[in-house]
């Protein structure tokens, strides 16, 4: 019967090669088996109207081959999951972090070289760049824990067993890292301190091959000084303080949110200023991109001061 | 109408569930003689056990992937079949599932008394 044939080879597609043969014969024999006695049952010969009623009662080809497979197969299972989000956050912020240096490097490199517009060529095939590099840095960190997931579910067998002492601590989001809040407040430091003493710094660019050292602020940008350095102020301050309690408090959130109020005003008044920057419009269109990821941040950090309980 | 659909089709997943236990043991207490597929499925619903074809089938291969089942080729009927049995770890582990059964069943009943 044409129909079964087309069924149990349509299974057999779904099927691993070394089962495909044997299930499809065994197939093939119940499904004449269930036909035949379907046919008994009606008092009629065996016909393909009647063979399309017993497969479509067995179920659709995929269906079928699903159950045929071992259980829970994953690319990445739940046990390596948390582990691999924390890989691809990482390797994005890496990939961000050196992208966005090029990107600069791209932009101020082709304004030394004293054109009036930024090479757009330069700009999009450093943009390429980096959209290939993502792709194939998420494509090995997949590959990587995708054979960790293989030989990991073979060793399952021989794993010691689970203990309640094996259980993680519990997040504590008000709880900072110490570690984070200090290398957070030497950066705010390294930043203060290039911005108000090395101004000339600010900047990289590559001309005929060599790096230069070339600032992107123009003398406009000296205005907004004091009103960034009372940020920076503000916000080391917060950290020490949070540093000090050693959580963060109501009191300590709200100071947080307020400053990203403050933040937020500050890069308003830089995006609708005169121009600040070589490569004015550029370095503005970034800016209103951070501008929104400040907002964002900000109606996030109010939404849980409103609602997270005490 | 909704929610009559989303109750049914609760009770039919909620039923599955139960069930998906229930046949490892029915499946292993009828194939202490050998039975092919379609054999074995007659017999279980003569005895008011109706189960699914593709579900039975796929199920008779992973019992005997777990080494509770073995098979042969019979090549003597009007076409060839598979005969499955149980191993003696399958007799064993019916022994043990059918002894957990009665246990449950017994507080079942006297939980649903």
């Amino acid at each position: 019967m044409e129909v079964i044939d087309r069924y149990v080879h349509a299974i057999g597609e779904h099927l691993p090669w070394n089962l495909r043969a044997d299930v499809e014969a065994e197939l093939r024999s119940l499904l004449l088996d269930s036909l035949e006695e379907r046919a008994r049952a009606e008092q009629r010969p065996p016909d393909p109207l009647l063979a399309e009623a017993v497969i479509r009662e067995f179920g659709a080809p995929e269906e079928v081959a699903k159950r045929y497979l071992p259980q829970d197969q994953y690319l990445i299972g739940p046990r390596l999951f948390p582990a691999y989000q924390l890989a691809v956050k990482i390797a994005l912020i890496v990939i961000a972090a050196a992208s966005g240096g090029l990107f600069i490097a791209a932009i101020v490199g082709s304004a030394a070289g004293h054109r009036e517009a930024p090479d757009l060529f330069a700009v999009a095939h450093t943009i390429w760049n980096v959209a290939t590099g993502v792709f194939i840095n998420l494509a090995l960190v997949t590959l990587v824990f995708a054979i960790i997931e293989r030989v990991q579910a073979r060793r399952m067998a021989t794993a010691p067993a689970w203990s309640p002492a094996m259980l993680p601590p519990v997040k504590d989001p008000d709880r900072p890292s110490q570690a984070g809040m200090v290398l957070e407040m030497y950066l705010i430091l390294a930043v203060a301190v290039l911005f108000n003493f090395y101004p000339e710094w600010v900047g990289m660019g590559v001309v005929n091959g060599r790096v230069h050292l070339t600032s992107f602020l123009l003398p406009a940008f000296a205005a907004y000084l004091p009103l960034m350095n009372a940020f920076w102020a503000s916000d080391f301050a917060l950290h020490l303080i949070v540093l000090r309690q050693g959580r963060w408090r109501r009191e300590t959130r709200a100071a947080e949110l307020a400053l990203g109020l403050y933040g937020a005003v500050i890069l308003y008044l830089v995006i609708t200023g005169p121009p600040l920057f070589r490569v004015d419009f550029l370095v503005k269109a970034i800016l209103k991109a951070v501008f929104a990821l400040v907002l964002i941040g900000s109606g996030t950090r109010l939404y849980r001061l409103l609602t997270r309980r005490p | 109408m909704v929610q009559a659909a989303r109750r049914d089709s609760l009770r039919e997943n909620l039923g599955l569930e139960f069930r998906r236990g229930a046949l490892v043991l029915a499946v292993l207490s009828q194939l202490q003689q050998e039975e092919y597929g379609y054999s074995l499925k007659k017999a279980l619903a003569d005895r008011g056990l109706e189960i699914d074809e593709g579900t039975l089938y796929p199920l008779l291969r992973r019992l005997e992937a777990q080494g509770l089942l073995r098979s042969r080729w019979s090549l003597e009927d009007v076409r060839p079949r598979r005969y499955y049995r149980t191993s003696a770890l399958g007799e064993a582990m019916q022994r043990d599932l059918a002894a957990d059964w009665q246990s449950l069943a017994r507080a079942m009943e006297r939980l649903l008394r």
